[in-house]
Parts: C-alpha cells; sequence; structure tokens
C-alpha cells in the first residue's frame, strides 16, 4: 500500500478521466491511468490505473498497481499489485505478484523461477546433489509396484516421494558409481522400510523441504509423473 | 486543472481524443481529437493531426490544426503545416511553415 500512495501522488504522467488513447504508449516515467487506454503500454517504470481508469492492453511495465480495470496481460519486471478494487482479465507475469482481498481476476499467474534468490544455492548444494536424484526417481515404477499392494493408489505415491529422497540424500556419500538397478533396489528396501513407520517418512518429508533445490526436484518429479 | 499529462519520457503512438485539457511533453504520433486545450510544451513533440478547440505551442509540432477558437504558436514554438482556425497568434521567435486560414 505504501508503494501504491507513493505512486499516486506523484506520476509524471497522467492520462484524465475523459481522455481516450488508442495506440501504443511507451516511455521512462510513471504513468496514471484514470481514463483509458486501448493498445500497448511499455514503460520502464510505474504504471497505476486508477479506480476509474480502463486499460485494454499488454502492458509491460517494472511495476504495475491495478485499482481499476484492465484487460490483457501484464508482465512486471518487478511487481503486479492488484488492490481490493483493481479487476483484471489477463495473465499476469512477475516475479512478484499480489493479489489483496477483494480484488478480481481471471487468468494465469507466471512468478518464474521459484527459486528464491535470496537463499544461495551453495547452502544446500554440498549436501545433496541432483546427479544421486535423478535415478532414484527412475526407480520408482517399480518401487511404486512393490510398495503400492496394502494401501489405495494415492498415498503410496507419496510415501515413494519421500522415500526417494531419504534414498537420495546419502546416496553421494555411497559409490557415485553404483548401478541404477543397485540404487533401485535401495529405493525399494527404503520403501518398504519407511511404509510402516510414518514418523520417519514425516520427518524425511521436512527434511527435503528445508533446502532449496529439493524444490526444483520435487518439481521435477511430478512434471514427470504427468 | 490539466487533467491529462503526456510525461516528457512518453512516446504515444496512436490516437488521443477527449473532453478535457492535454498538456503534452513527450512525443505524441498519429491523431488528436479533443474538445478544449491542446498544450504543447517546450519539450513536446507532437507529429500529429490535431483538432480541438484551442491550440498552445511552445514546442514542436509537425501536422495540420483544425481549432474551433485559437492557435498560438509561442516564440519557442515550431510548426509545421496548415492551421485553420478563427483566431492564430504567432509570437515573435517562433517557427512556421505552412498555410493559415482565418476563415472559419
Amino acid at each position: 500500500m505504501e508503494k501504491t500512495e507513493k505512486a499516486m501522488s506523484n506520476p509524471a504522467t497522467v492520462i484524465g478521466a475523459q481522455t481516450h488513447i488508442k495506440g501504443n504508449l511507451e516511455g521512462d516515467e510513471d504513468l496514471m491511468v484514470v481514463g483509458r487506454v486501448d493498445g500497448n503500454i511499455n514503460l520502464s517504470k510505474t504504471l497505476t490505473v486508477d479506480p476509474d481508469g480502463v486499460v485494454v492492453a499488454d502492458i509491460q511495465v517494472q511495476r504495475a498497481i491495478i485499482s481499476g480495470t484492465v484487460v490483457g496481460n501484464i508482465s512486471a519486471s518487478d511487481v503486479v499489485h492488484i488492490t481490493e478494487q483493481g479487476r483484471v482479465v489477463g495473465d499476469l507475469s512477475a516475479p512478484r505478484v499480489v493479489l489483496v482481498e477483494g480484488a478480481s481476476f481471471r487468468g494465469n499467474i507466471d512468478m518464474g523461477d521459484m527459486e528464491a534468490p535470496a537463499r544461495p544455492a551453495s547452502i544446500a548444494a554440498p549436501r545433496r546433489t541432483r546427479t544421486p536424484a535423478r535415478p532414484a526417481r527412475q526407480a520408482e515404477p517399480e518401487a511404486t509396484k512393490q510398495a503400492a499392494p496394502p494401501k489405495p493408489a494415492p498415498p503410496p505415491r507419496k510415501v515413494v516421494r519421500q522415500a526417494a529422497a531419504a534414498t537420495a540424500r546419502p546416496a553421494p556419500a555411497r559409490a557415485a558409481e553404483d548401478s541404477l538397478d543397485k540404487r533401485a533396489e535401495a529405493a525399494a528396501r527404503a520403501v518398504a522400510k519407511s511404509t510402516p513407520r510414518p514418523s520417519e517418512s514425516k520427518k524425511s518429508k521436512s527434511k527435503k523441504k528445508a533446502p532449496k533445490p529439493p524444490t526444483t526436484a520435487g518439481k521435477r518429479t511430478r512434471a514427470r509423473r504427468k | 486543472m490539466a487533467n491529462t499529462i503526456i510525461g516528457s519520457s512518453i512516446v504515444i503512438d496512436g490516437e488521443i481524443s477527449g473532453e478535457e485539457d492535454l498538456v503534452i511533453q513527450g512525443t505524441v504520433k498519429g491523431k488528436i481529437v479533443l474538445k478544449e486545450n491542446l498544450i504543447v510544451e517546450g519539450s513536446g513533440v507532437v507529429e500529429a493531426d490535431i483538432e480541438t478547440a484551442n491550440v498552445t505551442i511552445s514546442g514542436q509540432v509537425t501536422g495540420n490544426i483544425l481549432a474551433s477558437e485559437r492557435v498560438e504558436l509561442k516564440a519557442d514554438g515550431r510548426m509545421i503545416g496548415d492551421v485553420k482556425s478563427p483566431r492564430i497568434l504567432i509570437a515573435d521567435g517562433a517557427t512556421f511553415k505552412g498555410n493559415v486560414d482565418m476563415d472559419v
């Protein structure tokens, strides 16, 4: 909200309530739309759409603060903020997207690479490399077969993923030249071990979530399943 | 209160229409249709046909102007194009090339 007020207090360019622009608009300064713009907007600063403003355009800006109506895709290098009066139909692409209660939105949101830049990869890297995680996942189909019978379909999946992670973590310590078969066996064994003891798998799950790169690994695992 | 301001780093390529004052400090190419005052400031560049009531030019305008009341070209103003308006003022120092038609 701070940002909203700041941007609204001193915009360099204002499209007034009775003004209608059709076409391309680009620039390097803040822009406030109280009237209407149809076309494209390309700014290196902040776009503010007033509650009375209407923008039907593809928008590329640094920051977009939407209190009015926008139909079109918004791509922001910093943040897209839809306030409680804002109504947006279109896709959002920005590292930060803020949708407050009351805001109305329909479309996709792409916040880009989910790896947070604040956490350096080096923290997690020495503990677990990505390489061992891959063979463990390859072993999943077989592991699922062995682990599945006692339970309905969804829970074993979860367990398998946790087990795979559990296997993967100590893997670097083992000989790197472990064959895929051996790892598959290990994964299966880990599944068998972890299935009757949920407390252990929970623990391994929480551990898995702590460092950042595993998120990527988990994402990829999910992607493989689709 | 000037309701609409096009700031100095803004470039608009298209059509602006409205019923309120418009101040241009940036660049507008295309067409401007208003019912009130258009002010092109010193940093403003307009390459457009203009239709409005009053036009005040301190910047640069290329295009034809049809004004129902008045066109004023200030000392810093530069204008290339035809002007049709009942009152036309061209200040000392202004640059102008085109036709003037005051018989509206």
